[in-house]
């Protein structure tokens, strides 16, 4: 069918009028609201208490979830939500990394309050056409489309029987169908996710951007947390936001050429030092692939071990050859950090569509480790494939690297084998029967279901159905609220280990990423000096989700003199460049002590939202012992001078004569006596009680005490 | 020993790094020729970047 035939098969069922009006300092000051139960559209306004404490983006998005949904609303219930919000910052194109949104909906694994930081094009979009945050209710019969034009002032709900649901297909049927012409593609962005987001908990939405250049259709992903999942359920096959074009200046910013001045520096400084530094342009995160296994950080096996010795065939540079140079990979405009590459050329071995060339988006480092490092593939075409399918079916590559590597040890232990499995052989290295994993998540059948259901419920279900030793699952199972850990090793790290287990939403890195100064560079030896870096880091690195933008270019390049700063690891010149746009986009007048009370906000709010779900206490915050320790004699053995040589010096035990097992059970009690002093720190430093819970006193600090905030702690601190 | 010879024993392959020798800042354009005095309090400090 061509595409013209499938477009004549949308139903519309519903399409609403707007106005179109020009955005005032980076706000549209109206949100859109969908009910697809009734397909009810409405606009509702942004009020100034949303704007001083709330900002934009993730904040927006945490305001209409807690007050679209009730404390007990599942996932799958209509009344969750997904909303999108770009923020105050995003859109403009004369700094790099400004292109950002954020996305939140209640998670399918956590049950808790979900956020994805996204590129692509869709938020800027849907700001351009008018709006400061999308937000969508219940549930559609049959599968939908809603198009937020901005060219003509109008919100259309389409049925779209006929559109495929992968989206390597589907974003550029809906990108050619929505644009006037080869030319009009740069404007038109489309959110989708696949097949497997039908039938596992671990679907994620994918954004994407036109590549002029190479005439392609391009994706970046809403990764964590199963919003993709969230979103086939509600039965949305895309959403998709047109312009007319982008022109200077749409975010109507309050000092231009103040921008365009911190702009200039920044792209000079990725221009003369980029290539010296991370190499962005050439590799973009996959730089980090060789350095994690020279410092014994990357994921091998199930976050056993830390490196491996045949990394080298998966590192920066075996991955650079596949990636396609000088191109501008910016997944918004004027990004001068350009940093998604792209393997072009790549023919497909498995799966329906097997024999295609297609072009993958990365792989990223985290996309590197987990599908590669973590399950013993070195391998780059089988990380390629498992990218591209993870990412047309509608699959966090995280989690899938994670639950697949959990699935794989416990195959090897002897807890799940080939019956269980339908003949997979889930050994450590397998990169076949990882594909066929996620083609069964596709085609929603087989064990590929059990391990797209996540690490959390296979645990369970191991334990219950195969009498697994529950207490080995939970050690090394790696998860943290019900979503998976991402691809660092926090085991010789306590502030890592505090930067995963404490975040709000479960182990993903954008909170903290401490290990450096931590275990390498050991600047923060005392508990206070990291409750201290698990204060401020999480504040500002959550920041940028409140407006918009990208955190790579705040410190994955750094200014020449950086070295020379007082506190060169906050990037002081960046962090004065975000201060100098913020206030330049909306006529604020802030300093940088500002930035962290702003993300603080929103930060204690989201605490508190879990609270009100019945989380957001000191048990939540509980950790595997695998991102701690080790947790087998294979672990311990592998590493015995550094856990020796640490047990006499700072536990103080001689490890003479002593059975590997005894050193096991010593140095996992210390540790574990570690991480309850450091969660003692660390919630003191935030204005927590030992419990976790934020005090009224600190909200009353921070102007949040909001009454619905004070309503849900009070009982807690009775 | 240069601190360049410093940085491989250690491997220190990070490439965004402080280096100050006793608390003087060493760039990183003079880690070949900088060498490094015995008893010195040398330290390596790895930007945050990553993650």
């Amino acid at each position: 069918m061509n595409h013209a035939d499938i477009k004549a098969k949308h139903k519309l069922l519903k399409e609403y009028a707007y106005e179109l009006s020009e955005i005032e300092k980076g706000y549209n000051n109206r949100t859109l609201y969908i009910n697809l139960d009734d397909n009810a559209v409405k606009e509702k306004p942004v009020t100034a208490e949303m704007k001083e404490k709330f900002i934009g983006g993730k904040g927006f998005g945490l305001r209409l979830l807690w007050d679209g949904t009730r404390p007990d609303t599942r996932w799958d219930d209509p009344d969750n939500e997904i909303v999108i919000s770009p923020g105050p910052i995003a859109g403009i194109t004369q700094y790099s990394g400004c292109g950002k949104s954020l996305v939140v909906s209640i998670s399918p694994m956590t049950d808790l309050v979900i956020d994805c930081n996204v590129g692509g094009y869709f938020g800027p979009f849907m700001k351009f056409s008018g709006f400061d945050a999308l937000e969508i209710q219940g549930k559609a019969d049959k599968d939908v489309i809603i198009v937020i034009d901005g060219t003509k002032g109008t919100v259309r709900i389409e049925e779209a029987p006929e559109e495929a649901v992968d989206t390597h297909i589907l974003g550029e049927q809906l990108t050619d169908m929505y644009a006037e012409d080869e030319k009009d593609k740069r404007n038109v962005s489309v959110v989708s996710s696949g097949e497997a987001a039908e039938h596992a908990l671990i679907g994620m939405l994918n954004f994407s951007f036109y590549d002029v250049k190479r005439k392609q259709v391009r994706f970046k992903q809403a990764g964590r947390g199963g919003i993709g999942t969230v979103f086939r359920d509600k039965r949305i096959k895309a959403l998709i936001a047109k312009i007319k074009g982008i022109v200077p200046d749409l975010n109507k910013v309050v000092d231009m050429p103040a921008i365009q001045e911190r702009g200039k520096n920044f792209a000079k400084e990725m221009r003369e030092l980029d290539d010296q530094q991370s190499r962005m342009k050439r590799v973009g995160t996959a730089h980090l692939i060789e350095i994690m296994d020279d410092y014994d950080l990357l994921p091998v096996h199930n976050f056993k071990f830390g490196s491996h010795e045949d990394s080298p065939n998966i590192d920066s540079h075996a991955l650079e050859k596949r990636f396609t140079q000088g191109m501008p990979d910016g997944c918004w405009l004027g990004c001068m950090m350009s940093c998604c590459k792209m393997a072009e050329g790549f023919e497909l071995t498995t799966g329906p569509y097997k024999g295609e060339v297609v072009s993958v988006e990365g792989p990223e480092y985290e996309t590197a480790a987990g599908v590669g490092s973590n399950c013993g593939i070195f391998n780059v075409d089988a990380i390629l494939e498992l990218n591209f399918y993870c990412d047309t079916y509608g699959v966090d590559t995280i989690s899938f690297g994670t639950a697949t590597a959990f699935a794989m040890e416990c195959y090897e232990n002897g807890i799940i084998d080939e019956d269980i499995t339908g003949g997979l052989k889930l050994n450590f290295s397998n990169a076949e029967a990882a594909l066929e994993l996620l083609h069964q998540m596709a085609r929603g059948e087989g064990f590929g279901v059990v391990v797209g259901s996540g690490v959390r419920k296979m645990k369970k279900k191991f334990a219950e159905e195969y009498g697994a030793d529950p207490q080995f699952l939970q050690d090394i199972g790696m998860e943290n609220k019900g979503l998976e850990y991402s691809q660092y090793v926090s085991k010789e790290s306590l502030a890592q280990q505090g930067g995963y287990a404490m975040t709000n939403k479960g182990p993903q890195h954008d909170e903290a990423w401490l290990i450096f100064m931590d275990m390498v560079n050991n600047q923060i030896p005392t508990f206070e000096d990291k409750a201290e870096a698990l204060h401020y880091f999480p504040m500002f690195r959550t920041w940028f989700g409140l407006m918009g933008l990208c955190k790579l270019p705040w410190n994955d390049v750094e200014p020449a003199d950086n070295a020379e700063q007082d506190e060169p690891e906050k990037v002081p010149e960046h962090v004065d460049n975000y201060v100098t746009v913020y206030n330049a986009v909306t006529g604020s007048n802030i300093d940088k002590f500002e930035l962290v009370p702003q993300s603080e906000r929103v930060y204690n709010f989201q605490r508190i939202f879990n609270l009100r779900r019945g989380y957001g206490k000191r048990e939540h915050d509980a950790q595997p012992f695998r991102a701690a320790g080790p947790v087998t004699v294979e672990e311990y053995e592998s590493r015995q001078d550094r856990y020796d040589q640490q047990m006499k010096e700072v536990i103080g035990v001689d490890p003479v004569g002593k059975s590997t097992e005894e050193k096991l059970a010593i140095t996992r009690k210390y540790r574990e006596e570690l991480y309850e002093k450091l969660l003692d720190a660390v919630y003191e430093r935030r204005g927590w009680t030992k419990d976790g819970i934020p005090t009224i006193e600190h909200l009353q600090d921070l102007g949040m005490d909001l009454p619905e905030l004070v309503e849900v702690v009070k009982p807690h601190l009775e | 020993m240069t601190v360049d010879r410093v940085l491989k024993v250690m491997n220190y392959t990070f490439r965004m790094l402080v280096v100050k020798v006793n608390d003087k800042l060493v760039k990183r354009e003079d880690y070949k020729s900088a060498v490094v005095p015995e008893d010195a309090d040398v330290k390596v400090i790895h930007l945050v970047a990553g993650g």
